[in-house]
């Protein structure tokens, strides 16, 4: 008789546990989305005719893509730009101590608190941001954050960057830190500039890193609630309101959970297909490569 | 026979796994299917006895240890909490609090009476909660169980007993709820209502229509001494419809008809959105996203000369001597009427219930907690704590006048929205339907568009109106 290595056995309960709570949410979900919650009517169909013309869905998908891209990106960029910068110029170890920790506050940080501070540094009468911008000449008259579709956007996403930036950047540069010396010894005798040890080493090495980031914090900021809920509620109008927002509206203000059911289940479908075509160019420009 | 283990191979774990997914898919999804939820609903719902508990005295009635009340993090729980120590004394009963967050506290309660059971042996529910608890049937019935009758006691409010039953008894009725017979399932014990707060320093005498209040605001409004003539609370939803509600019904305005037609693009809302806009206009800079923390820090700073508030903001903040630079410059006065309107405050109340799902001994000792409560010894005691009183005489208790001057425009609120329910008129309140909360958050995000410019005052309530009716119709409203 065959009998199992221990450490299969001892992932045993945990993958059960696992698989159980998860299979049985998304069943719920998937019943809830067909059969109305309430009086058990099939109405997949309906919920499927409402979803093709229903405006605030498309309106809050394309305010989410928007959201997702520019913060992806630029977390990514900053983040990446930070750490650079640590990595070459920052070279006392106390004072990379003191700055990573000054790194982890943002993260430690509630989004609902972050969400607080954002209104109170974009609220225009006492805000700090328009006075910085007024100091600095940017500006002449206050800027009203939150009236306008476009800069209401701009302080959600800044507060988001503010939070999410320095965890790239604490990724970013623990990748840095592992990069062996020798390899910018080597790139030294044979006169690469910065801007090719970049390129041709650091870029190189942190590839999987950038790849792993792309896709969690593509996944995270297509979950983007708290920070709108309490910044702008999804206003003025409809113009910050994401996906989950709207998928909280549905669920939670109007009660109707067969729709938001069907919404979530569109929303993992979404997020499944963006991972699994971040994974297959992880797989192709990474970890192939290497095998 | 070899005692060795033999290896097992990745393809031969992943087989395994792939084995015990499927039967657990498979076993759990029929499980899930085969069982109907009614049977699982019924079967709690059979262990909830329907004896008729007014018969019961306190002698035949074991006393519970404990009674949990879920109540709302926030200066609305003040008094409640306050007296509770006092109850827990004299009945030797604990009592203990599930204190969570306004939406949290909402869901929560949804999704334990959804399954047919409460946590809860009374809760603290918003008014705006009501028709939700009464078209579910998820509360006790006080005249049933208890023999309470509505208006029986002429210290509470009219407008306390009115929020607490279901159907309502005036304005339209959502459909499949007309031929229900009405009952009294809740009574406030937080007579929050809105007031109205000006600055004395600058305005002569307290406005008593909406045009006064323009034309003060007009006249005071200097931003270049930053100091404006009114204040907005415009965040989307809930908080830009609460705020614009009085403005609509004292133009004679309101969201529906007794026959479920939308009102809101009749003249008299187009009108009072109009007039709420012209206020936004000398209202400090982003009261479109104002809420009402913002709403308060503007008067208790003394950039704005007037708003409409809520007791708590007063409290808390406009009559804080830690935080307001205006504390001897303001007055406290009743919300501006309109036409056949004393007074258009609105009730911002929260009641207390008893869930049907606790037993008989609970119900009983719950309902003594509510009877004691509004009681005007204790009341007054809540009221001394910061606890917002409802009873008429402890309103006009000469020591709470003093020490909380907001009392004497509560009982006005009061008596506005109590002359309404003796003209036949609904009270001063949102409309009483289960789909409120979708109602509110619908008119509330065109509200603060239109107050953000999005919108013009037209266009915004027509697309209101279209959305509710595309929302409400395939609910059996007979809406138009």
């Amino acid at each position: 008789m065959r009998k199992l290595k221990p450490y299969y056995i001892l992932n045993l309960p945990s993958l059960f546990f696992v698989f159980i709570i998860g299979t049985y949410l998304i069943l719920f979900a998937i019943k809830t989305s067909i059969f109305d919650y309430k009086t058990g009517e099939f109405i997949l169909f309906s919920n499927i005719l409402r979803l093709a013309k229903d405006n605030y869905f498309l309106s809050s998908l394309n305010t989410t893509v928007i959201y997702v891209v520019i913060t992806v990106l630029t977390t990514i960029v900053i983040g990446l730009s930070i750490a650079e910068f640590l990595h070459y110029f920052v070279q006392n170890s106390k004072l990379r101590s003191f700055i990573t920790l000054l790194l982890i506050f943002p993260l430690a940080t509630a989004p609902v608190a972050v969400g607080v501070m954002g209104r109170l540094i974009f609220t225009p009468e006492y805000g700090i941001m328009n006075v910085i911008l007024q100091q600095l000449k940017v500006i002449n008259e206050e800027i009203k954050w939150f009236s306008e579709p476009l800069t209401a956007l701009t302080a959600v996403i800044f507060m988001d960057l503010w939070e999410w930036t320095p965890y790239v950047t604490l990724v970013a540069f623990a990748g840095l830190q592992s990069i062996p010396k020798e390899v910018y010894e080597a790139a030294q005798l044979d006169g690469a500039s910065k801007i090719k040890t970049f390129q041709y080493i650091d870029l190189q090495y942190l590839k999987p890193l950038i790849f792993l980031l792309l896709i969690f914090r593509t996944a995270d900021e297509f979950k983007i609630f708290d920070i709108i809920m309490v910044m702008t509620k999804g206003g003025p109008g409809f113009s910050t309101e994401t996906l989950a927002v709207y998928l909280y509206r549905v669920s939670f203000k109007y009660f109707d959970l067969s729709y938001g059911a069907l919404l979530a289940l569109l929303i993992m479908v979404v997020m499944m297909v963006v991972s699994s075509v971040l994974n297959k160019l992880l797989w192709k420009e990474v970890i192939q490569p290497f095998r | 026979m070899s005692s060795e283990p033999k290896k097992v191979g990745r393809r031969t774990f992943i087989n395994y796994i792939v084995t015990i997914i499927a039967t657990g898919v498979i076993v759990g999804a029929a499980t899930y299917f085969a069982v109907p939820k009614e049977a699982v609903t019924k079967t709690i719902e059979r262990t909830v006895t329907t004896t008729v508990t007014k018969s019961l005295t306190s002698a035949t009635v074991p006393k519970p240890s404990s009674l949990t009340i879920g109540i709302v993090a926030g200066p609305e729980s003040k008094g409640i909490k306050a007296v509770a120590p006092l109850f827990e004394k004299e009945y030797d009963i604990k009592i203990t609090f599930a204190e969570y967050p306004y939406d949290a506290l909402y869901e929560k309660y949804v999704t334990t009476f959804e399954a047919g059971m409460s946590s809860f042996d009374l809760i603290m529910s918003d008014d705006v909660w009501m028709p939700k608890w009464g078209s579910e049937g998820w509360m006790t019935p006080l005249d049933v169980e208890f023999g309470l009758k509505t208006y029986e006691n002429s210290d509470i409010p009219k407008t306390s007993y009115w929020l607490g039953s279901w159907p309502p008894p005036t304005g339209p009725v959502p459909p499949g709820e007309e031929k229900k017979s009405r009952h009294l399932y809740g009574l406030s014990i937080v007579g929050n209502m809105q007031v109205f707060v000006y600055r004395k320093d600058l305005i002569n005498k307290p406005p008593e229509t909406w045009d006064e209040v323009l034309s003060n605001a007009q006249k005071v409004n200097d931003p270049s001494k930053g100091i404006y003539g009114f204040v907005v609370r415009g965040m989307k939803g809930e908080p830009a419809t609460m705020h614009f509600l009085p403005i609509m019904k004292s133009f004679g305005g309101d969201f529906f008809a007794d026959d479920w037609r939308i009102r809101l693009t009749d003249k008299e809302v187009i009108d009072a959105l109009k007039f709420e806009i012209e206020l936004k206009k000398l209202s400090p800079p982003g009261s479109e996203n104002f809420d009402a923390a913002e709403r308060a820090r503007a008067v208790a700073m003394g950039s704005a000369a007037q708003a409409i508030t809520w007791p708590a903001e007063i409290t808390d903040f406009i009559l804080n001597p830690e935080v307001s630079k205006v504390m001897d410059k303001v007055e406290i006065v009743p919300v501006p009427g309109g036409k056949n309107l004393p007074c258009s405050a609105h009730t911002g109340n929260w009641l207390l219930c008893i869930p049907k799902f606790i037993p008989n001994d609970k119900k009983y000792w719950a309902f003594e907690f509510m009877k004691w409560i509004l009681t005007p010894n204790v009341q007054k005691e809540y009221a001394l704590s910061g606890g917002i009183p409802v009873l008429k005489t402890v309103q006009t208790d000469p020591e709470l006048v003093k020490k909380y001057p907001y009392q004497s425009a509560l009982k006005a609120a009061y008596e506005g929205s109590d002359t309404r329910i003796e003209q036949g008129l609904p009270a001063l309140c949102y409309p009483r339907t289960p789909e409120l909360m979708a109602i509110v958050t619908i008119v509330g995000t065109y509200i603060n568009a239109a107050l953000a410019g999005l919108e013009t005052a037209e266009s915004a309530m027509q697309k209101a109106k279209e959305e509710l009716i595309n929302y409400l119709k395939p609910k059996g409203y007979p809406v138009y």
